[in-house]
């Protein structure tokens, strides 16, 4: 068994090659979609010709274009993801400065629309058709129609403005101060995020609910509670798990969005305000740690997933 | 037409939810028609609504959305202006009327263009198979690595701002769900035997998959586009809110929302309003989504 799961683990492995190579290829154009040369545009009116030579040299414009691609992969491989053009240090530090808060708020959200989503799927599924199903699955449409982003700005009208229960912005010093500080961006993610897991837990509950071994387990005589709990929750939970794990690294690209909104210094609003001073290297190099990130993301999911289920086959 | 190419064609526009053959009950339960049929008139409904609301209402309120009147700023409602003004003296009701206007022509037209080349790429992927298919796949692995909105935003961050830009931007990924689903479909249809009898009477490729196998499989991708629609509208205001998308001073919900922000401790009106035309327009298309599934749904 542990062979066997060794063997999909590394072919997994081999298989992210592959993708890794593509997510590099489209990553290294993308600064060349830029209109004209990007020298000029980087640099803008502040630009002397020595400071557009040492672009085009940097980014290796001068050099045949598989050429400037080896050498961007050479980068890479040193950790090197290019240098920000308005602080002029490399980007890869400012990325890994960044990357806990928005880990932080993202997990926080993700805890929180479990929390939000795990009773409201789990009446909804045992109340089917019922007033009380109808109330949540309206819910479920309403929220998939708002915008993340007025979400958030409702949250802050409601609690922070007219309330002044929780703080407009920031992010705070240690750890509990930060739970306090992010309480509503994470309300706001799970909000907006909660309606896909109620969603699929809800139609996951239903299935189980119609299986053989639920009705031998109701046949054999055991208490209601105890069939939910040991032999549907338990395995309707499975996808749910794998779902979080997705929800984590779909957050994270989400951050953009909740970290503008409440001013959270995270890799997000790094992004917005390296797209606002036209800073792409950065722009470029978090592009590509976010794409590896829900790579691997991706892939730890599988493998707990493929752990969690006896059933999976690993062929 | 042949008679044997008729019958084949009879074959293929059987309705999908017919329920006995030789005797055999396939449908456990008679779909409730005038269920089914209630959710998507009542979405269908909504969506007219929604448009008539977004075209006919500035032609009844009569201010000018892009007018600015500087000395009737951040007006409260009143007679004159239903809900107000913003900063500029600009009728607030106006100007999300026509920011729907605009967010719905982005977000249908979004919609139309990537289903009709992401089902195009997906179902010849899946019915040619073999190399084609597998750079499709391993292709699609690729896009999908990336988070869908720091894709878009990264894109337009390169390409510049503008409409043309963010169609190319959201051109790049919002294919794929379409792709995939016209592929899954198509993957298990070919293999059926009326396939294989309108290859063996010397059915073209082409005829085969836009008369015999579309027919079949494009009804996942029709759902489906009713949720991308909303998907896409969320996109474009998103965009719009980090000043990505359209530019002011034309009227589109997002930027009006990144607008309202400014003033969001003493007039919240101007971000909470906005949002509601986006509510409006996403609760209308997902009822009618609802109902498009119940109804097309095989088995009820």
């Amino acid at each position: 068994m542990e062979v066997i799961l060794n063997r999909y683990i590394m072919r997994r492995l081999v298989q992210l090659i592959p993708v890794l190579i593509g997510v590099s290829l489209i990553v290294f154009f993308m600064i060349r979609l830029i209109p004209g040369d990007p020298a000029d545009i980087m640099l803008g009116e502040r630009g002397t010709e020595e400071a557009r030579a040492q672009i085009r040299r940097a980014l290796g414009l001068d050099k045949p274009i598989y050429e400037q691609y080896l050498i961007f992969l050479a980068r890479l491989a040193k950790g090197d993801l290019g240098d920000s053009f308005v602080l002029r240090r490399p980007a890869f530090p400012m990325i890994l400065e960044r990357f806990p808060r928005t880990l932080f708020l993202s997990t926080y959200g993700v805890v929180m629309s479990a929390i939000v989503a795990l009773p409201m799927a789990m009446w909804s599924a045992l109340k089917k058709d019922t007033l009380a199903d109808q109330i949540i699955r309206g819910f479920v449409t309403l929220t998939l129609s708002m915008p993340g982003f007025w979400i958030a700005l409702l949250l802050i009208i409601a609690f922070s403005v007219k309330l002044h229960i929780f703080p407009i912005a920031g992010f705070g010093d240690h750890f509990t101060e930060t739970l306090y500080y992010l309480f509503l961006p994470a309300l706001a993610i799970a909000l907006s995020g909660s309606a896909v897991l109620v969603r699929n837990l809800r139609a996951t509950i239903l299935d189980v609910l119609q299986s053989d071994y639920v009705r031998t387990a109701n046949a054999k005589g055991l208490k209601s509670t105890t069939v939910f709990v040991r032999h549907v929750l338990r395995n309707s939970l499975i996808s749910t798990v794998t779902l979080l794990g997705l929800r984590v690294a779909y957050s994270v690209g989400g951050a953009v969005i909740t970290e503008t909104v409440f001013a959270i210094p995270g890799l997000g609003r790094l992004l917005v305000q390296s797209i606002s001073a036209r800073d792409y290297p950065v722009v470029q190099a978090i592009t590509l740690f976010l794409a590896v990130l829900v790579i691997v993301v991706n892939l730890m999911t599988d493998l707990v997933y493929a752990f969690l289920d006896p059933r999976v086959q690993y062929e | 037409m042949s008679d044997v190419e008729k019958s084949l064609r009879t074959r293929d526009t059987l309705p999908l939810s017919f329920e006995k053959m030789n005797g055999v009950e396939l449908v456990a339960e008679r779909p409730k028609w005038n269920k089914l049929n209630r959710t998507f008139y009542i979405g269908a409904g909504l969506v007219v609504l929604v448009f008539l609301i977004a075209w006919v209402g500035p032609l009844l309120l009569a201010h000018d959305p892009l007018e600015q009147d500087l000395g009737n700023g951040l007006q409260s409602p009143s007679r004159e202006h239903l809900l107000g003004t913003d900063q500029f003296g600009r009728d607030l009701l106006t100007r999300i009327l026509c920011g729907m206007q605009v967010d719905l022509q982005i977000g249908i037209f979004a919609t139309a263009y990537t289903m009709a080349y992401g089902v195009a790429i997906g179902a010849l992927a899946a019915y040619y198979g073999g190399l084609l298919d597998s750079l499709l796949m391993r292709f699609l692995d690729i896009l999908i690595a990336f988070p869908r909105l720091v894709l878009t935003i990264g894109v337009i961050a390169m390409l510049g701002q503008g409409l043309i830009n963010m169609y190319i931007a959201i051109g790049i990924v919002g294919w794929i769900a379409y792709a995939r689903l016209v592929r899954g479909e198509i993957l298990v249809a070919k293999e059926l035997e009326y396939i294989e009898a309108a290859k063996t009477i010397g059915a073209r490729d082409g005829r085969i998959i836009w008369r015999h196998l579309m027919p079949n499989v494009l009804t996942p991708a029709i759902v489906f586009a009713m949720s991308d629609v909303i998907l896409n509208i969320l996109y474009v205001s998103a965009l719009g809110f980090l000043g990505l998308g359209v530019q002011p001073p034309d009227p589109e919900l997002g930027t009006m929302i990144a607008d309202g922000r400014k003033f969001i401790l003493n007039y919240p009106n101007l971000t909470t309003f906005p949002g509601l035309g986006v509510v409006a327009i996403g609760i209308a298309f997902s009822v009618l989504g609802d109902g498009l599934a119940d109804y097309l749904r095989p088995s009820g």
